[in-house]
């Protein structure tokens, strides 16, 4: 017993420890049941807006901890884009001929075949087949910022730009998903040029088409005069004011955020002012859009945007009154900025949607929505109220920099206009000094810069854009428009969410019934050895789903398999050792003695055998894809788990029966 | 002798593969697949003349699943009508949903592979099967001698061609089965290897064993008596392991059957290698040996203190 106290103590400590990383998955599954339980009516959806505030975080935090399913299991789209830089570099020759081209369908070739960069691709094949024709780079391009212009700053400002095409294609992917507002989508960059995005509980891939592909916007538009939009908000809500579909539409529209999980429901009403400071604070432009502002003494009344007293009643009556205003006044600061919630936005730009309402505003003022400002474990938005018309587009941008400025040592984007571009935004400039003019993305406000001053040059320069990480993600916008980033979806899969419930039950099913199968037929046929080694391959699976949970691996069906394949090769460990243990207490030795000798000359094989399982699921996981990652992710987890339980723990416990009573101890 | 039935096996499913063709699943083959789940049984020809009809031609149509509901379309690339890879299934649809106005269709899955990621897959596919095989090789070289590894290899590479040879010819005559070479049937391959060594290296750790205690014994003793030492767990592991892949066949799921149907296939024959092919190898070569230099011994001799330290767990 003593020499295995720390033994027995480290195993406590692992089973606790696997208990513990696994709670928030049995969490997650009761409230999602609870959430799931409502209905559809609307008195349950009101009941579901009140669970979700009691419970929304909760959930959402069991379910940031708890074992993630793959795609396959819980249904989704997985689309993987490929950024065409050779299309970059074609755009960016000044000039073509015969030679080019040849060094182009090389390189074509090869792209083809490899994920391998394609800038040392190009310069491999230029030097093969264009510079025995006495050509150079410098005879192809010209990059303003490469220098004197040798084929080596050439090379280099090549090889930036392919880069920065693929960082901009992954925003402008990364700001289109997000205006579908998911729960959690993932877009990451796979390899060099890759961009994996997988979109869970998406259904539709025509949708996704549509989102994906098409060329990027960018536009200026300038601020819209908040009296205009006060005016424009007026009939907005003349117009909706006693229309009963409204409120089916705010309880619709809420039921199904909650059912797409898009993000916790927050209580409106009892929104945090503080949020909305901080959110001020972090607002970078300075300049109020001042919207709200009440006009006359009636709206003074019951406009709630300014009083800090608003009392249900009144509320309920402006509610009434004027239903638009009353969801943008909850938004709301001080300074009259709105900012909304993902759920608020959702409600609003369906209500602007609407082909009654759209009339009403479409020519006077165009409605958008900043990108997601993170707050307070949600993520929130602020309106604005633009012009309907946009004053230049992107196309006119030649190029875009974010550097520190030298004096007051502060990120800043820079950025230069051609000829045409130079002269609007000087009339533009001119015009508006003291406003603001947003910077639209695919119709997503990234930056609302005040004009200081007039630009005749066409050098604009925007300071004040937060730290370097924001300047270069607006530098990589502002490029957006001048260079746009061709994508071309090279890979997509989508599973309908009942099939992923389907492959969950049967994975499910088929996983317990050879578990029942593998430990009834163990217990038969070694009897006391079986029974431990059960315990060992139940720990097993523990410390398999531990292990899932604490890394945030993804399970997916085939690593239900390599689950099922790991119960296999945990009870042969086993078998193993009984099959020896018999053949010495054959030989006449004392049970102790044939234990101590089983286990030490089972042990060889056992290990080998585990180690080349595993190195087959090293193999598996290096060159697989996808699903076939998650078999060899169970299959490396489970083995190394097995060396442990169903060596180590199995020994412990025959060490303890050897002492406590060693008569029942039995191999078959 | 024995080398001749599992000769005889591999060559089938070889010449099966030469002549009539390895039907790539959608992920190494590229191109567009569509699942979908009708209300109503279909008839295979119906949904082709539909998809016909919407100018799809050359589109792969068969059932899936338990019943004559379920349908699996395959339009590969370069097929006619469906250039555009991501556009293939909104026509698809389209055709479908012309075609069978009372029966409705719900898209279960959509798989699109471009024809570069297809041709990538393959390449990895082969490159994992060649890895693991090194990998084993230089691992067993140094575990035991150099023959043993090669025994166990040869075996790895001869079991991967039975399995192999099974899922080609029982696709070929049942397309019902599903059993196209796709990355989840890599995934049984490399699954087949690993068991298949494990079972090799238990019978040789034995054979290393036995060699120590049983001096005086000719190898030809010394095998036999390691093979049916060892034969009892052989039985029950493999026993075991084929239980849970036939529980993983029946209730496992379409996408699972053909992942547990080829490793049914690989249990046995692996457990059957390793002792026929193996075993069978290294025995030959090692006896071929003798007759030259007249010294038996299995791995290096130095190793087995060491190890029994480490035994001691």
């Amino acid at each position: 017993m003593k020499k295995n106290r720390a033994k027995i103590v480290i195993i406590l400590l692992f089973i606790v420890g696997a208990v513990y990383a696994l709670y928030p998955t049995y969490r997650s599954q009761e409230l999602k049941s609870q959430e799931d339980s409502f209905g559809h009516s609307s008195q349950d959806s009101i009941k579901k807006v009140a669970w979700e505030n009691a419970n929304g975080q909760d959930l959402k935090d069991a379910n940031a901890k708890a074992i993630k399913l793959g795609l396959d299991l819980r249904g989704g789209i997985y689309v993987t884009e490929e950024v065409d830089v050779l299309k970059f570099i074609d755009e960016q020759a000044l000039q073509k001929d015969d030679i080019f081209e040849q060094v182009m369908a090389a390189t074509e070739k090869d792209e083809a075949t490899s994920d391998n960069p394609v800038v040392p691709m190009f310069i491999k094949h230029f030097n093969d087949i264009a510079r025995p024709k006495g050509k150079t780079l410098a005879n192809y391009f010209y990059f303003s910022d490469a220098g004197a212009g040798s084929d080596d700053q050439i090379q280099a400002a090549l090889q930036k730009g392919a880069d920065e095409a693929v960082d901009r294609a992954i925003e402008i992917t990364r700001n289109r998903i997000d205006q579908f507002g998911l729960t959690e989508p993932t877009i990451q960059k796979e390899g060099t040029r890759r961009i994996i995005i997988e979109l869970p509980g998406v259904g539709d891939p025509t949708q996704v088409h549509q989102l994906l592909q098409g060329t990027a916007q960018l536009e200026f538009r300038l601020l819209k005069d908040p009296q205009i939009v006060q005016r424009v908000i007026d009939r907005i809500d003349q117009h909706l004011r006693g229309d009963t579909t409204l409120a089916k539409m705010e309880n619709a529209d809420t039921a199904k955020a909650d059912t797409s999980k898009k993000i916790a429901a927050v209580d409106s009403t009892k929104v945090d002012t503080s949020a909305r400071a901080a959110a001020v604070k972090k607002d970078t432009s300075n300049k109020s859009t001042a919207v709200l502002t009440p006009e006359d003494s009636e709206r003074r009344a019951d406009s709630i945007a300014e009083i800090g007293m608003s009392k249900e009643q009144k509320f309920a009556h402006f509610t009434k009154t004027h239903p638009f205003s009353a969801i943008l006044a909850k938004g709301a600061t001080q300074r009259g900025d709105i900012y909304v919630t993902e759920q608020d936005r959702q409600l609003i730009k369906s209500i602007l949607d609407r082909p009654d309402v759209r009339p009403i505003y479409q020519d006077e003022v165009a409605f958008m929505f900043s990108r997601a400002i993170p707050e307070q474990n949600q993520n929130i938005y602020q309106l604005y109220f633009l012009n309907s018309q946009p004053e230049l587009t992107g196309k006119v941008i030649t190029d875009a920099r974010s550097d520190i400025d030298p004096q007051t040592g502060k990120p800043e984007v820079t950025m230069q206009m051609d000829d045409d571009g130079t002269r609007v935004w000087r009339r533009v400039t001119k015009a508006n000094i003291g406003k603001q003019v947003a910077i639209v993305l695919d119709s997503v406000i990234y930056s609302a810069p005040t004009v200081n001053s007039e630009i005749p040059n066409g050098n604009s320069q925007i300071t004040g854009t937060g730290d370097m990480t924001e300047a270069n993600l607006l530098k990589i916008v502002l490029k957006a428009g001048a260079l746009p980033a061709p994508v071309r979806i090279i890979q997509e899969s989508v599973v309908g969410p009942s099939l992923g419930a389907d492959s969950i039950a049967k994975g499910t099913s088929s996983i317990i019934w050879s578990l029942v199968v593998v430990l009834l037929f163990m217990f038969m046929y070694y009897v006391t050895g079986g029974a431990v080694a059960d315990f060992a391959v139940i720990i097993n699976m523990l410390f398999l789903a531990a292990v899932l949970a604490t890394f945030g691996a993804t399970l997916t069906l085939p690593g239900m398999a390599g689950a099922v394949l790991t119960v296999g090769i945990a009870v042969d460990a086993n078998v193993l050792i009984y099959e020896r243990i018999r053949e010495e207490l054959s030989l006449g030795k004392s049970l102790k003695l044939a234990i101590d000798d089983g286990y030490r000359r089972a042990f060889p094989p056992i290990f080998d055998g585990h180690l080349t399982a595993f190195f087959s699921g090293v193999i598996l996981y290096a060159f697989g894809t996808g699903t076939v990652q998650g078999f060899a992710v169970t299959l490396m987890i489970g083995v190394a788990a097995s060396l442990f339980t169903a060596i180590v723990i199995t020994r412990v416990i025959f060490d303890i029966l050897l002492e406590r009573s060693p008569q029942i101890i039995k191999f078959g | 002798m024995w080398y001749f039935v599992s000769l005889f096996v591999t060559m089938a499913g070889i010449v099966w593969a030469l002549f009539r063709g390895v039907e790539y699943g959608i992920d190494f083959a590229g191109g567009t697949e569509v699942q979908l789940q009708f209300q109503k049984n279909v008839g295979i020809e119906d949904v082709r003349g539909a998809l016909d009809k919407a100018g799809i031609r050359g589109a792969e149509v068969k059932y899936y699943g338990a019943d004559e509901s379920g349908v699996l379309i395959r339009v590969r690339e370069g097929a006619q009508g469906a250039q555009a890879g991501t556009q293939a299934t909104q026509k698809v649809m389209t055709a479908v949903a012309q075609g069978f106005p009372s029966n409705k269709a719900q898209l279960l899955q959509e798989q699109h592979i471009g024809p570069k990621i297809g041709a990538e897959l393959r390449a990895k596919a082969i490159w994992a099967v060649l890895f693991t095989c090194i990998v084993i090789l230089v691992y067993l070289a140094f575990r035991f001698r150099f023959v043993y590894g090669l025994g166990a290899v040869i075996a790895i590479i001869h079991d991967v061609l039975v399995a192999f040879a099974f899922a080609v010819i029982c696709n070929g005559l049942d397309p019902s089965l599903n059993l196209e070479m796709n990355s989840t049937l890599l995934a049984a391959f490399l699954t087949i290897v690993g068991f298949s060594v494990n079972d090799t290296v238990i019978i040789f750790d034995r054979i290393r064993e036995d060699q120590r205690k049983y001096k005086g014994q000719t190898l030809k003793e010394i095998m036999n008596r390691a093979i049916n030492e060892t034969l009892p767990r052989t039985v029950i592991t493999s026993g075991t392991v084929f239980l849970t892949l036939l529980v993983l066949f029946i209730w496992g799921g379409e996408v699972l059957r053909g992942f547990a149907f080829t490793m049914l296939i690989g249990v046995i024959t692996g457990t059957y290698s390793s002792i026929f092919v193996a075993s069978a190898i290294a025995f030959d070569w090692l006896e071929r040996d003798k007759s030259k230099t007249s010294r038996v011994t299995v791995g290096p001799r130095k190793q087995a203190p060491a190890k029994r330290v480490a035994a001691t767990v």
